[in-house]
């Protein structure tokens, strides 16, 4: 495997051997540990020292189904930390079949000037000129891209807002239909990309060579269990492709934990309205798809197109995150104009989940009334124009809440929440304050933990246990973003036969024994240097703090605040 | 006394008769449980992830009010 290393500066593009320190490992583990190697972490996120990396999964290229993460990682300029953001699609498997490792993207293009990565076939790298792709939409910016490199060309890119350097712009990635609705859309790293006159990363889905695996039987047999069970559990086998992760909206909503109005409830009256079960119902009789592949090697297919009452597309991968943030948290039971929001977002390259914070922040100063999707899709286009009021927007809840000197911002490292409230599944409270990543819910996902219901033996509402459970599932899904499984995948990995599975894939493909031991140490030295790296760049204990409003406003229904003590807080990750 | 039950996920798939999403009108005893009401629209136990009452989680063991809207919402997990 190889690394690809990209100067903008100086538009040099360099091949190099995958370096001792970096065998055996991918995904979101050589982002974060190059970045934490490589770049001066006062540095400028915007600057010409911070560098852009882009790893495909360890899995990735493989035969194990839903291996096709590709991690993004950088200094944030959203967070001012280290991030790490992946996303699915078609990239990850195509520059694994290429035999990249990595493509480390240093320097910056002189100003005004804007380049692509382009990889053919055969592997052959070059950095071409990508002016006439300037302003374009992510959508456009595919269409052309394609005309000119061919259909079978997988597209990462960023929009408008991410050539203005928008703090919550995204990266966006092509689907199997070649469609950029898959994004790498927390942290910012749309920016990063922008600031480096990185327009596009184009790559042939034609690469051929196969991953390097040292004992192919072994490993093949054990991505066939894997596959098995994924496809035998009931939330991944017919959950997923019939409702998608939307089938979450009841559940969390009954939990009193689906962020209403700016998180001033964890309820929302208009839930059914949203719900995953109303949107296939909505889809299905309009002749759309609810149930479709995004990204390779998917098995599950949680993806769907949404369409108009015409029939017309509006927007692919409708998921549960973005109709939380673009409906609940906005006040918003409109599932129309919540498709039209995802789509917009997409389109012009912004975090569904930042952005939807920041209509809510607004929303709650006063700027509008909580249910004005009108005024939400005036406000994401502006994002787009440039105007004051939309560059707010794109720069997040943090910036808007600055704005209108308004105190309820639920951020933490100025990245806004997840579609899950931390006060009735104190879990999450534990994972959004001390993950590196800011408020994130990929990071350490305890919410079926927190839910006696689901099995779970810690009590959501309650502090005990809280801490623990947070450091191990954060521990684990730094390995898993790792090898780069898809989250929804992970039912794969229920059970110790589960995980064995994955332990024998490890050993396969590295040659060597590898058991449990070795999967919780592959996570604590990713999270190490991610910890590492925030704490040059200037990170305290303080930081590893949620806003005062998840601490002394009361969350109805369950009226419950976070009771986990700063004390244990910092005790989460104490290495 | 008459309670409104709904079912989201693919339990609608699992109960023996006709579901519409305005869900099932159904005529209990007094003093019924979720536990009562599961066995008596016929599905397994182990496939209701969450129940509530009026919006409420609610546990097996819970008893359902007059004119109640219970839910019945399949397992999860998620990311
Ligand atoms: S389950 Fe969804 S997100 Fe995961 S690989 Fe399949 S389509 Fe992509």
């Amino acid at each position: 495997m190889k690394f690809l290393r990209v100067n903008l500066t100086n538009q040099k593009v360099v091949w190099e051997d995958c370096q001792e320190i970096y065998q055996g490992l991918g995904g979101r583990a050589l982002t974060s540990i190059v970045v934490s190697n490589e770049v001066p972490a006062p540095s400028d996120a915007l600057g010409i020292d911070n560098k852009l990396v882009f790893a495909p999964g360890y899995f990735a290229g493989t035969t194990l189904v839903n291996t096709s993460r590709l991690s993004v990682g950088a200094k944030s300029p959203l967070t001012g930390g280290i991030k790490e953001s992946n996303v699915g699609g078609t990239v990850a498997f195509s520059l694994a079949r290429l035999g990249i490792a990595a493509i480390v993207v240093e320097g910056k293009a002189p100003e005004g000037r804007w380049f692509l990565i382009h990889i053919d076939k055969t592997g052959v790298a070059s950095l071409d000129s990508a002016d006439d792709l300037k302003t374009l939409r992510t959508y456009a910016c595919v269409e052309k891209t394609q005309k000119r490199y061919g259909q079978d060309t997988s597209v990462t890119c960023i929009g408008p807002a991410g050539e203005m350097q928008l703090l919550s712009a995204s990266i966006q990635s092509t689907d199997l239909d070649g469609r950029p609705c898959r994004a790498a859309g927390r942290g910012g790293l749309g920016a990063v990309m922008g600031g480096k006159g990185l327009k596009a990363l184009v790559v042939s889905t034609r690469g051929k060579v196969p991953p390097e695996i040292v004992k192919q039987d072994e490993f093949k047999a054990a991505a066939k269990a894997y596959a098995q069970a994924v496809l035998a559990d009931e939330f991944s086998g017919e959950l997923l492709p019939k409702f998608g992760s939307a089938v979450l909206v009841e559940p969390i909503n009954a939990a009193g934990a689906f962020p209403t109005n700016n998180a001033r409830m964890g309820q929302f009256t208009g839930a059914e309205k949203i719900s995953g079960e109303t949107m296939a119902a909505t889809i299905e009789a309009r002749g759309g798809k609810t149930t479709h592949k995004g990204c390779s090697q998917c098995v599950i297919n949680c993806s769907n197109e949404y369409v108009t009452e015409s029939g017309d597309y509006v927007t692919s991968s409708l998921e549960y995150e973005t109709i939380w943030a673009m409906g609940g948290m906005i006040g918003n039971d409109d599932l129309d104009a919540i498709a039209r929001l995802d789509f917009l977002c997409d389109d012009i390259g912004i975090d569904t989940i930042n952005t939807g914070n920041a209509l809510a922040v607004a929303f709650d100063a006063g700027y509008a009334e909580f249910g004005d999707s009108a005024a939400a899709i005036r406000l994401v286009e502006e994002v787009a124009t440039g105007t004051d009021m939309g560059t707010l927007i794109g720069n997040g809840p943090a910036a808007v809440g600055k704005h209108f000197k308004h105190d309820r911002v639920p951020t933490v490292k100025n990245q806004g929440m997840a579609a899950y409230d931390p006060r009735p599944l104190q879990g999450m409270a534990v994972t959004y304050a001390t993950s590196p990543m800011g408020m994130d819910h990929t990071a350490g996902w305890v919410v079926d933990k927190n839910l006696e219901a689901f099995g779970g033996t810690v009590d959501g509402r309650k502090p005990d246990g809280q801490v623990e459970l947070s450091r191990n599932t954060q521990i684990h899904m730094a390995a898993v973003d790792t090898v780069g499984i898809c989250d929804f995948a992970q039912s794969g990995l229920a059970g110790e036969q589960g995980m064995g599975t994955v332990y024998t894939m490890m050993g396969a493909k590295l040659g060597k024994d590898f058991s449990g031991d070795d999967w919780t140490k592959l996570g604590i030295r990713v999270i190490k240097a991610e910890l590492e790296f925030n704490r040059r760049a200037g990170f305290t204990n303080a930081d590893d703090r949620l806003p005062a409003m998840f601490y002394n406003e009361p969350l109805p229904p369950y009226n419950v605040v976070v009771q986990v003590s700063d004390e244990d807080m910092d005790s989460t990750f104490d290495f | 006394m008459n309670i409104t039950l709904k079912l989201y996920g693919t339990l609608p798939d699992h109960y023996q008769g006709p579901y519409d999403s305005s869900g099932l009108k159904i005529d209990l005893v007094d003093g019924a449980t979720i536990a009562d009401l599961a066995d008596a629209t016929g599905i397994a136990r182990q496939r209701i992830g969450l129940a509530s009452i009026n919006g409420r989680l609610a546990k097996a063991e819970d008893t359902i009010p007059d004119h109640a809207e219970v839910k019945f919402m399949p397992s999860l997990a998620g990311g």
